[in-house]
């Protein structure tokens, strides 16, 4: 039982970086909520979990995982919404609706949404972060910079404006090591 | 690491710059990342910028972590309740094919099952007080097919439901724990009963069900009281549709598809109505 315990305490975080993670995308609240059931689903078969902050790691990076999954099966059989293409987008019932940081952190690509979230919400350090990427910690502070540089950018832009491929690409080519 | 030529000035690292906008560096070396800052503007602009995304992005999402659960991501409610629970919240199609999504066979039955999810989530709060759900699912939900009193009539009312519910179990097995009480008469409140079944959490709850002509749906849970004794909730709460009472040593959980005033009019008849020992 104590597995279950430490995941129920641990869903409203998870479910906030999900609805994070997803939010600007059509249906955002109720798709966070079916990723974190999933990932629950998963995280009930964990054996030998160890430690309640590999536990903690593990359940993001398969919240992360199964997400990847189900938006390269949705890219098989469907277009992806594009950032610039709000329209339609249905309110989202709860607290956050999709407004400019919703729409600025889906224009982020998705690895670089993924790095900016686990520090800036959800307050991991940037080794802990790499972890639940499976990237090395020099990778991770890349893509984080990315992340940075890029949602620095989109919240510059005027509102309305919808974010152009200049803008995403003039802040990767910044980046020179 | 230099980031000459990147977005940042020669002068610091990049993990040093991002350890300093989110705090993670000593105090003393953070102090100092400061005041170097100041002598190079376009980086300090850059951290507290960054700094700003940070707390933007926090406020922006803080409210999620503090809203209830729905029942679909309480494990402490078995696999089948969880899914019937969101019914109201139809899976994105994306993740259906990855997701297993086991359906009840009627109207009726998951309109049952979601007032019974439901009532044992209030039960459970009104017992600790808290959103952690029960910590052993109940047998009763956890069965194939929930077990149903369908079509038992009003003039049932004045058995004990303890003995219903227990008949309702699966192999009829007589359900241990459960609170004694006559099944309450809603007649007046325009609810008929219409069955019982156990839900064997800790402690273990009798869930009632009564339907209105008009289909809408109510369920009473009702627990004995923990050892505790904590203090259940004692007003509406809101976004859940229900209401829960701690009164005579038992937990009481109303929740139904009607509105929160009717549901409130409901509770205190349920209360009125109860001798005064409970039962």
């Amino acid at each position: 039982m104590k597995l279950r315990e430490d995941l129920n305490a641990m869903t409203p975080r998870l479910r906030r970086y999900a609805r994070a993670l997803m939010s600007g995308h059509p249906g955002g609240s109720d798709s966070a909520d079916d990723l974190v059931r999933a990932t629950l689903t998963r995280a009930l078969g964990f054996r030998n979990h160890g430690t309640h902050a590999d536990l903690t790691v593990r359940l993001y990076a398969t919240l992360i995982q199964l997400n990847r999954d189900i938006l390269a099966g949705a890219s098989k059989t469907a277009p992806v919404p594009q950032p610039s293409q709000p329209l339609g987008m249905p309110a989202a019932p709860l607290a956050v609706r999709p407004g400019k940081l919703a729409t600025s952190l889906m224009s982020l690509a998705l690895e670089e949404r993924e790095a900016l979230l686990l520090v800036a919400l959800d307050n991991f350090d940037h080794g802990e972060a790499a972890r639940i990427l499976r990237i090395s910690r020099a990778a991770f502070l890349t893509r984080l910079t990315r992340a940075r540089l890029a949602l620095e950018s989109q919240l510059r832009t005027q509102p309305g404006r919808a974010p152009d491929d200049h803008d995403r690409h003039h802040s990767h080519l910044r980046l020179v090591k | 690491m230099s980031t000459s030529g990147g977005p940042f000035s020669s002068s610091f690292s990049e993990a040093d710059l991002h350890n300093f906008v989110d705090g993670r560096l000593e105090p003393s070396r953070q102090a100092e990342m400061a005041r170097r800052l100041k002598s190079h503007p376009a980086d300090h602009a850059r951290t507290s910028a960054w700094r700003e995304q940070n707390e933007l992005i926090r406020a922006t999402f803080s409210e999620v972590e503090g809203e209830a659960l729905p029942v679909s991501l309480c494990l402490a409610a078995p696999a089948r309740l969880r899914c019937v629970a969101s019914d109201g919240l139809p899976l994105n199609g994306q993740a259906s094919s990855i997701l297993e999504r086991p359906r009840f066979a009627s109207e009726s039955n998951r309109r049952r099952a979601r007032l019974l999810a439901i009532t044992a989530l209030m039960i459970c709060a009104g017992l600790t007080g808290a959103g952690i759900l029960l910590a052993h699912p109940p047998a009763a939900m956890n069965s194939p097919t929930l077990p149903t009193v369908d079509g038992l009539e009003e003039s049932l009312a004045g058995r004990t439901a303890e003995a219903m519910a227990g008949a309702a179990a699966p192999g009829h097995r007589q359900a241990r724990g459960l609170p004694a009480i006559t099944i309450p008469d809603l007649t007046a409140s325009g609810f008929s009963f219409t069955g019982a079944s156990a839900d064997q959490a800790d402690p273990p709850a009798l869930l009632l069900f009564y339907e209105d002509r008009s289909a809408q749906s109510i369920a009473i849970g009702i627990a004995n009281a923990s050892p505790a004794g904590q203090p259940a909730a004692s007003k509406p709460l809101p976004s859940q549709h229900a209401v829960t009472w701690h009164k005579y040593g038992k937990t009481f959980a109303l929740t139904g598809t009607i509105d929160q005033r009717r549901l409130n009019d409901i509770a205190a008849a349920l209360q009125s109505s109860l001798g005064a020992n409970g039962n």
